[in-house]
């Protein structure tokens, strides 16, 4: 099995959170939610590299304004008010002509993102299950695309195959991923 | 999912070029606009994201893990081994097995099928895994013309006779004068074709006698005849291009008498899906399968369809497209130049020298080959005849006509030292005047399809022996140049000269080359004839039969066969061509080169086998509801192992092997006969079931012709 992981534990709610120190309960909840954060941004910054950057300065935003967050109010939605607001920064900062989307799209799609944070959450987990199903080649080069800093063409260069071919594969594996959550999805749907 | 399934392809090919970063400004706004427009696009573009969000986030995660946030990171990163306990209270433990049992029943099939070739294991599924074997265009099994096995083949049989002087001489009188090297060298070492007029079985027998005396030689034993079950489904998808439905399955196997095998062929040949697969074939091999605004594909499939409906004679068929003018929309024929007359009609010359001659001109254009001295001279020759051909569109309507300019001059053409040459129309060694002449193509048509070129039979022959038996007696299929000498010069000439004598027959042809012992053979190898190996062999010893991988179009037209889907869709052909079509639209890219040359993304492998599974057809075919076929096999009266034969042999037209009966009882809950007979499949036990159909139709034993 290969290093890479996805996790698996479940969320609670926060009300499910005993509150003992506001400071560690704050710092377990924004563990919990950095990838989720980082999702939300990315689903409107597509490219990682940036949504990375601005997940940086949100998380410097949301630690700085830690005490003006209420325990058992919804912290997700908080953090993606920030992040919002961060990826409109950094848009702004972005000549204009460098967008590949338009605000009226970037809107909609942070509206939709909050709306089924918890579904995407839900398939994230029924993700684990199916790395693990990959073939190993497979599962090899999904991790070796997603491994810091690469990209699927220095990956083709690393082991020496036709771009397009690892393109295609990586484009297979990354559908046969996606079908295979949507049937776990249905399987736990019909009882 | 209300998002079609042609948008949804779009969508998620524009998805895959946002994850590669690779997603130009175009492509945006076009990505924008689908997902703007649309709530359920909008659902599968937060997904994606998500996955690949997900995918780079863990991956990164994972190698520098808890960098900044050391304690307490640790703590969210759990591992697909350690599922929380709540997890596994909600997945139903009947989804843990059955996937188990995918997996399983994956190996079953995967290892009870393939041959082991040399080359390994590559083709075996693999253990860990629920999804199919998937195998890289690296481990591809090998297809008939590819690159790899382009090597100019080792000649067993005695090289091609030279032919006596006086036929040389005869059909080259007006060539006399110029050099030596001008003479065709296709048609010296081509035998001439002296009428034959064998019976089927002289026809066969010639041919079986060959084939085994090459075995003998070349110390192999051929495989064993192949079971009724391989057989089956090879000469469905060979003649109709779909696999057998269960019905047939089992009359065929009930069936014990020895006539059985050529009745099924004279059946299929008859079939109107005979029509409709060849239609398929020629029409992606003259047109292509990549739109283009000249060609009216209908009018060219109903050209087409026509003309194998009434089994007119090939040579006749390719006199027709050949010499062709005038609307696309009213004459048919016109459909197969308008798509190449592009580029000064190179495509055209390249195209019409490769399918109807088996003669590869294209490379030829700008420089001499170095076998092929004459083959400039040859490519210059062959234009002439196109190059007062023109495509014009018929103004008020959207249609295009094929017409005919008076010839003018002959061009000129520059050699590689610059000097200039006069490019006389001409077609083989034969030189023809077309000065005044009003229909240069008509000359052609005639040149081509006559007497005195034996290649259009050649050329035909060749290709249907290739597509099938898995190959032809040269690779490629469409070089059969003196360069490239074919692996059976004795029987190419034999079955050409019966082609010839039969009128161009072409349903005959179909049935001699499957009546054949060689066709009736297993595809398996055995350690008896391991040499005979396309992959590693430059040697074609047809010592068993060379698999095929499916064309998109077998696998659409099987897929609704296995999963009854054809049922309930159209009948008329037109409506039934476009949905196939648009379905397979998501394969085929066009590379704008100056041959026209299309690529189809799906390769015959269980990679893009899987891709279009998993779209809505199959979906359809897995669903419950009731009226799918699914649904009956789940309600069907029997017991549930009867419910597993019925998806095998709807699947892959045989009964599950023993293995695949082990692996799947042990995997899924099945009741005894008593309780399966009072009460239909249901919950666990029906998704069990679903899988094991998915994991048959996603087998390589699905997608490949055996």
């Amino acid at each position: 099995m290969s290093d890479f992981r996805i996790s698996t534990e479940t969320e609670g709610t926060e009300a499910a959170v005993s509150a003992s120190d506001p400071r560690e309960e704050f710092i377990k909840l924004f563990t919990k939610y950095q990838r989720r954060v980082f999702l939300f941004i990315l689903s409107q910054v597509p490219n990682p590299v940036d949504a990375e950057e601005i997940h940086q300065e949100t998380n410097v935003i949301i630690w700085r304004k830690f005490d003006r967050f209420e325990l058992g109010t919804n912290f997700l939605a908080w953090a993606c008010q920030i992040a919002s607001y961060e990826v409109l920064k950094y848009r702004e900062r972005q000549r204009r002509d460098r967008h590949l989307f338009s605000d009226e799209f970037v809107r909609q799609v942070a509206s939709d993102a909050i709306e089924q944070a918890d579904d995407l959450e839900q398939r994230r987990q029924h993700l684990a299950v199916c790395l693990s199903k990959l073939r190993n080649e497979d599962r090899e080069l999904i991790q070796q695309r997603y491994s810091v800093g690469k990209s699927g063409k220095s990956v083709a260069e690393l082991i020496g195959r036709p771009i397009n071919s690892v393109y295609q594969s990586l484009s297979r594996i990354r559908r046969t991923l996606l079908e295979c959550v949507n049937r776990q999805i249905q399987a736990q749907a019909t009882p | 999912m209300s998002v079609d399934s042609l948008q949804h392809e779009e969508l998620v090919q524009l998805l895959e070029a946002l994850c590669e970063d690779r997603l130009d400004g175009v492509q945006g706004a076009r990505l924008e606009e689908i997902v703007l427009g649309d709530e359920d696009a909008r659902r599968v573009y937060l997904e994606y994201i998500s996955l690949h969000g997900t995918l780079y986030w863990d991956a990164a995660r994972a190698i520098d893990d808890g960098s900044e946030l050391a304690g307490v990171e640790v703590a969210a990163a759990g591992t697909i081994g350690t599922l929380s306990a709540t997890r596994r209270r909600v997945l139903s433990a009947a989804a843990v097995l059955t996937a188990a049992a995918a997996a399983a029943l994956l190996l079953a099939v995967g290892l009870s099928w393939w041959p082991a070739g040399p080359s390994g294991g590559a083709d075996v599924a693999d253990v860990e895994t629920s999804n199919p074997p998937v195998v890289d265009s690296v481990t591809d099994p090998p297809v008939a013309g590819s690159e790899t096995s382009r090597r100019q083949p080792a000649t067993i049989e005695s090289p091609p006779a030279r032919p006596l002087a006086n036929k040389v001489e005869k059909r080259n009188t007006v060539e006399r004068v110029v050099s030596p090297e001008s003479i065709d060298p296709d048609i010296k070492s081509a035998t001439n074709l002296r009428p034959g007029a064998g019976s089927l079985d002289e026809i066969v027998g010639f041919v079986d006698g060959r084939l085994s005396a090459q075995w003998r030689e070349s110390e192999v034993v051929p495989s064993p005849v192949a079971l009724d079950a391989e057989w089956l489904r090879r000469i469905y998808l060979d003649i109709v291009g779909h696999i057998p439905p269960t019905s047939d399955v089992i009359a065929f196997l009930k069936d014990r008498r020895p006539e059985k095998r050529g009745e099924v062929i004279d059946r299929l040949l008859d079939d109107t899906d005979y029509v409709r697969h060849s239609t398929t074939i020629w029409s992606n091999l003259l047109v292509g399968r990549v739109e283009r605004r000249e060609v009216n594909r209908p009018a060219f499939e109903k050209f087409l369809r026509e003309s194998f409906s009434r089994n007119r004679p090939w040579n006749e068929v390719v006199g027709e497209l050949v010499a062709a003018h005038g609307r696309n929309d009213q004459n048919g024929a016109t459909n197969f130049l308008l798509a190449h007359l592009n580029n000064d009609a190179t495509p055209a010359t390249a195209i019409t020298a490769r399918l109807f001659l088996g003669t590869q001109v294209q490379c030829t254009q700008c420089h001499n080959h170095p076998f092929n001295n004459w083959q400039q001279q040859q490519f210059h020759g062959l234009s002439a005849f196109f190059k007062s051909t023109r495509s014009k569109p018929v103004r008020g309507t959207d249609a295009y006509a094929l017409v005919s300019e008076p010839f003018e001059e002959h061009p000129f053409y520059e050699d590689r030292r610059g000097v200039l040459h006069m490019a006389p129309a001409r077609l083989g060694g034969q030189r023809v005047d077309l000065e005044g002449n009003e229909h240069p193509r008509g000359e052609l048509a005639r040149l081509m399809t006559g007497d005195s070129d034996p290649r259009l039979a050649r050329a035909m022959v060749n290709r249907t022996w290739a597509r099938l038996l898995g190959h032809g007696f040269t690779t490629p299929v469409d070089d059969m140049g003196p360069h490239n000498p074919p692996s059976h010069p004795k029987v190419l000439d034999r079955l050409s000269r019966e082609f010839v004598a039969s009128g161009f027959d072409v349903k005959r042809l179909i049935l001699w080359i499957c009546s054949t012992r060689a066709y009736g053979l297993t595809s398996r190898m055995t350690a008896k004839n391991r040499v005979d190996h396309p992959e590693t062999s430059q040697v074609r010893l047809f010592s068993h039969v060379y698999t095929k991988p499916m064309s998109v179009e077998q696998l659409y037209d099987s897929l609704l066969v296995a999963t009854q889907v054809d049922r309930t869709t159209a009948s008329d052909w037109e409506s039934v061509a476009a949905n196939r079509r648009r379905w397979r639209s998501q394969f085929v890219y066009s590379f704008e080169t100056d041959e026209n040359d299309e690529v189809v993304t799906f390769d015959g492998t269980i990679t893009q086998a899987m891709m279009m599974m998993n779209g809505p057809l199959i979906r359809e075919a897995l669903s419950q509801q009731p009226g799918s076929f699914f649904h009956q096999v789940v309600h069907a009266p029997g017991s549930d192992i009867d419910r597993v034969k019925r998806l095998c042999l709807s699947a892959l037209g045989r009964f599950p092997s023993s293995a695949e009966m082990k692996a799947i009882a042990e995997m899924l809950p099945l009741r005894s006969s008593a309780q399966a007979r009072q009460a239909p499949a249901s919950g666990p036990l029906a998704e069990g079931l679903q899988d094991v159909f998915w994991a048959y139709l996603n087998s390589n034993e699905f997608i490949t012709v055996p």
